[in-house]
């Protein structure tokens, strides 16, 4: 049901790139499918408690490939997300939290003192450090996600709510120096834009929201038919084939569609939820339950962002959205759900958990 | 635990993707109607809020080019087509969509009896024929249909297009006295309704039009481009696409493009940016229910020019109704403060003369201080002194005889009479050509061609006019070629502004300056957001003990030489006549040259007098003294009236 649905939504994909963007672009999407599956494959010739065993290495390497990113990585528009490397640009940022997951389940395994507040704050370390490095470049959307995945994986391994309940007042100390810190102008303009739509003076994200909206509004029930979306076909989607995909099949596939490819999405966030609630290995779960956040977070923030009811943030869709770093990651990450999957084990080491 | 932990997972997960799918089908079922382009009770309509065109002011603040509001009589498009079928007296086949309107009307007499009778009575407010207006009722309902016939084969279905709801004028230009009874009375006119237009008006008609040029039409690739800047999101616009060749959209229909000028070379300031409106409306109504996005156009910037209107209206005076040019300008700074030209054109009735002024054969539309090609003559004879005691072939001391000839070859060269032994001096002086030609032969043409091009001829001024011409310095290859050029005549023409130029470095001894129009650019809430950078100064490497000898000799001139008795001693001009030979014998250009005063220069000009029978002396000096004594008199004027506002200050 997991690879199933992930290939469905890859297919989807393809062809409402091609719609729009260009046929180019969507045979480009093939070729990094292609990567992608390269990678899939090779990937599940070992097991997973072997990868994970490497967390802490893969971590490091992705934290200096971060902060190498700020110094060397390519500019797009302002910002600092790329290395170019001829066929398919990489960016640390897709891959780092598939490697947070993994890194988390590496530190959660052992600890049977994971109710230790101590334990909690050292997860959380875990999870900010990336998370500020991804601020710099700056790309709030991608950093944000990070945050989820710590919740989820601790919230899993059995954490103590009081715990939970003590991390919302430093939540709030935070928050301010979030704002005055590290949002640069453009972004914090977005934030007010959507709070408060009447204070904002900036034309370009209000208008985008707009003719997101308009375009999922053309679409109705039934939709204007594909690479008949007039929103699309005008360009007047900002990024229509990158962040705004989901608009361009909600205008040209309409509602009773586009509810199937959000139940698609539905169904492959709950088939690894089974694996993760079907597997003995709580390892295995953890990671699961990591890329379930990961994945969830990502489709929500995307969709609500394209609905007009989050701010426009970088964030794109799994498997559907194109680009070459996005989609491997989320290859990378099926690999990662079909192994725990297919290596049902029965545990060896001691319990990690209760 | 997990267990439980792991199905609070699955309720967040389930909770996050029903809220996706709510607000999904909230969109597209219900609201749909809201964002879809048209629905059947809604339309969105986006468009451009036009941005105003900047002013344009003479260096005191005075207007000489604002827009003025223009009063068209409009009229809801459901209107004129009654009245259209109400002429006809039947329903032509093809309009077969309109049958529900007239049906409509039946069924509703009481709100609808009045449609079609707004002919007369706009007729009648007007005192213009019934005809007339029904013509232009023909002409739009015609468009329209025609449009709409556009779309719909497109579409392959019927369709109403935003034509249909909008109104189209009906009269255009209606005076301010008809415009305001109509306004009284507007309840009286159901669905016609008064639109203002913004209209350039030129506030001193053709005072100083070639500066200030004029607006013209888009070209079709100029009104798509302005049309692409303008983005739209509906229905419509899919469909103006179709038929962007038919007729311009209504919000660009009034567009203009500054065609001349510093309406032209000053556009894009002047332009400002439009802004953007974005609105539903009712389609029950036809009113706006709300606003969904606003934002306000930037107003284009007022631009003010160095020329001084007092000073542009003497020039123009000056110049009377004789072909030729006259510019004032700043030695120090390049400011301009007059450029004349005649013929002129009126810019407020260039639409309607079009036709005949290019036909003219004295090209009214010429703007001839930076345009007109022209032979220097003998005002050029300081050039050619410079030029050879910067390359040291002659000095102050040197003599060569006049005997009133020169002969070359097999060609005999004329001085205007015979000067017997000339120095530099007296050939400036009384204009002895003998002298120049004696010292043409020591030249080499290439060092004349250097130095002619380092003077700035042969080069755009660079002054912020468009289609400036840069006229042409030859390669005097042949003694012959070099006797010519070396009294400005020949293969050389050059343009009067440059002249003024060279006036000017000639009065800063060696400092050449850029001529410009522009003092500023000021924001629409008046803030400056321009201005012109400090003078464009560049020197000519002539060792500056050269400019004494020749800056004396164009004193001689007005003293005792060829401009002598004309009025200008008591002035404080310096300056050098000019008679430039034209193909024709008896039709000279007249120049003179110079700059005021003498001993410490401030103003540099240039005034030429084209195809004239007169020489330079004769025709051009009596036009300079006028020029020169009204400049005083007007910076006479301005310190008294400056002395009084220091005065009248309390202190």
């Amino acid at each position: 049901m997991v690879f199933g649905s992930a290939c469905g939504l890859m297919a989807i994909g393809f062809f409402f790139i091609w719609s729009a963007a260009s046929q180019a672009c969507a045979f480009r999407q093939l070729v990094f499918m292609g990567i992608g599956f390269g990678l899939f494959f090779g990937l599940l010739v070992l097991d997973y408690m072997q990868i994970v065993r490497q967390a802490y290495i893969l971590y490091i390497v992705f934290i200096v490939a971060l902060i190498a990113v700020l110094f060397l990585g390519g500019t797009i528009r302002g910002t600092r997300r790329w290395f170019d490397l001829g066929v398919v640009n990489f960016q640390p940022s897709e891959f780092i939290k598939i490697v947070l997951v993994l890194a988390l389940a590496k530190y959660l395994m052992y600890k049977d003192n994971y109710k230790r507040f101590s334990i909690l704050m050292i997860s959380l370390a875990f999870a900010i450090l990336p998370m500020a490095l991804i601020f710099m470049q700056p790309d709030l959307g991608t950093g944000l996600i990070l945050l989820p995945i710590f919740f989820a994986m601790v919230f899993v391994t059995g954490a103590r709510i009081k715990h939970f309940l003590l991390l919302i007042p430093m939540g709030f100390v935070t928050l301010p120096l979030l704002w005055f810190f590290l949002l640069r102008d453009y972004q914090r303009a977005r934030v007010i834009g959507f709070l408060w739509p009447s204070e904002t003076q900036d034309w370009g994200a209000a208008y985008h929201r707009l003719q997101s909206l308009i375009a999922i509004g053309s679409g109705c029930v039934l939709g204007q038919g594909w690479k008949q979306g007039v929103q699309t076909q005008l360009n007047r989607l900002p990024e229509p084939h990158t962040d705004f995909v989901f608009a361009v099949i909600a205008e040209e596939w309409g509602f009773l569609r586009t509810f199937g490819v959000i139940l698609l999405f539905l169904a492959f966030i709950l088939g690894t939820l089974g694996i993760a609630y079907r597997t003995r290995d709580p390892v295995g779960r953890l990671v699961l339950i990591g890329l379930v956040a990961m994945f969830t977070s990502q489709i929500f923030v995307n969709m609500a962002m394209v609905l007009g009811v989050a701010p426009i943030t970088g964030i794109n869709l799994p498997f559907v959205s194109y680009g070459g770093s996005s989609l491997i990651s989320s290859l990378l990450a099926l690999s990662l759900i079909i192994n725990v999957g297919i290596r049902d084990k029965i545990i060896l080491t001691r319990r990690g958990f209760r | 635990m997990y267990s439980n932990r792991l199905k609070i997972i699955f309720g967040l997960v389930i909770a996050s993707f029903t809220v996706l799918v709510v607000r999904l089908g909230y969109l597209q079922i219900f609201e749909g109607a809201k964002y879809s382009g048209i629905s059947q009770k809604r339309l969105l309509r986006d468009y451009s809020v036009p941005a105003r065109r900047g002013n344009i002011y003479d260096c005191r603040g005075r207007p000489l080019a604002v827009e003025e509001p223009a009063f068209d009589i409009v009229v809801d498009y459901k209107n004129i087509l009654y009245g259209y079928l109400r002429d006809k007296g039947e329903m032509p086949q093809s309009l077969s969509q309109l049958k529900a309107h007239r049906d409509l009307s039946a069924g509703c007499d009481s709100c609808h009896v009045d449609t079609g009778l707004w002919v007369t009575k706009l007729a009648n407010l007007l005192d213009s024929a019934p005809r007339q207006l029904l013509g232009q009722a023909e002409e739009t309902v015609n468009r329209v249909e025609k449009i709409k016939e556009q779309v719909q084969l497109r579409h392959k279905k019927t369709v109403r297009i935003q034509e249909e709801f909008a109104s189209h004028a009906i009269a255009k230009d209606v005076p301010l006295q008809k415009a305001a009874v109509f306004e009284m009375d507007q309840d009286s006119y159901p669905g016609v309704s008064l639109r203002t237009r913004p209209k350039r008006y030129y506030p001193y008609n053709d005072t100083a039009s070639h500066i200030l040029g004029y607006l013209g039409r888009p070209t079709p690739e100029e009104m798509h481009k302005a049309k692409s800047a303008i983005q739209r999101s509906d229905e419509e616009y899919k469909k103006s696409q179709n038929y962007k060749d038919l007729s311009p959209s209504s919000e660009l229909a009034d567009y203009r493009i500054g065609r001349a000028g510093v309406e032209g070379y000053y556009d894009s300031d002047l332009t400002g940016d439009p802004g953007r409106r974005v609105e539903v409306i009712s389609l029950q109504t036809l009113k706006v229910d709300k606003t969904i996005f606003d934002m306000p156009p930037r107003h284009g910037d007022g631009v003010f020019l160095t020329i001084d209107l007092d000073v542009q209206r003497l020039a123009e005076e000056c110049l009377g109704e004789t072909k030729g040019s006259i510019v004032v300008m700043g030695t120090h700074t390049g400011e301009i403060l007059a450029m004349a030209s005649y013929p002129r054109f009126n810019p407020n009735t260039l639409g309607a003369d079009y036709n005949k002024l290019i036909k003219d054969p004295d090209t009214p539309l010429l703007n001839r201080p930076t345009q007109a090609l022209l032979p220097p003559g003998s005002t050029f004879k300081i050039v050619t002194a410079l030029t050879a005691l910067a390359e040291g072939k002659i000095d102050l001391n040197t003599h060569f005889y006049c005997s009133g000839s020169i002969t070359v070859g097999e060609f005999k060269f004329r001085c205007t009479s015979a000067h017997g032994p000339v120095d530099l001096k007296r050939a400036i002086e009384h204009s002895c050509n003998v002298y120049f030609f004696e010292t043409a032969k020591r030249l080499d043409g290439r060092a004349i061609k250097e130095w002619t091009e380092k003077f700035g001829f042969g080069s755009e001024t660079g002054v912020d006019l468009p289609y400036e011409a840069s006229g042409d310095v030859p390669l005097p290859r042949y003694p012959g070629e070099r006797i010519n050029v070396s009294i400005g005549q020949g293969a050389l023409v050059v343009t009067p502004l440059q002249m003024t130029q060279l006036a000017s470095a000639v009065a800063n001894s060696g400092i050449m300056v850029r001529p410009h129009l522009l003092k500023k650019i000021v924001a629409d809430d008046d803030a400056t957001v321009r201005k012109v950078e400090a003078p464009e100064l560049r020197e000519i490497d002539i060792p500056k003990e050269h400019f004494p000898a020749v800056q004396e000799a164009l004193r001689q001139v007005v003293i005792s030489g060829t401009a002598r008795g004309k009025g200008l001693e008591e002035l404080g001009v310096a300056g050098k006549t000019g008679t430039a030979q034209t193909g024709s014998s008896d039709k000279n250009h007249a120049w003179f040259v110079g700059y005021i005063p003498f001993d410490a220069p401030r103003y540099a000009f240039c005034v030429v007098v084209e195809h004239t029978t007169g020489h330079g002396g004769e025709v051009a000096g009596p036009i300079t003294r006028k020029l020169v004594s009204g400049i005083l008199d007007i910076e006479k004027a301005d310190k008294l009236l400056t002395a009084k506002r220091t005065a009248g200050t309390p202190k």
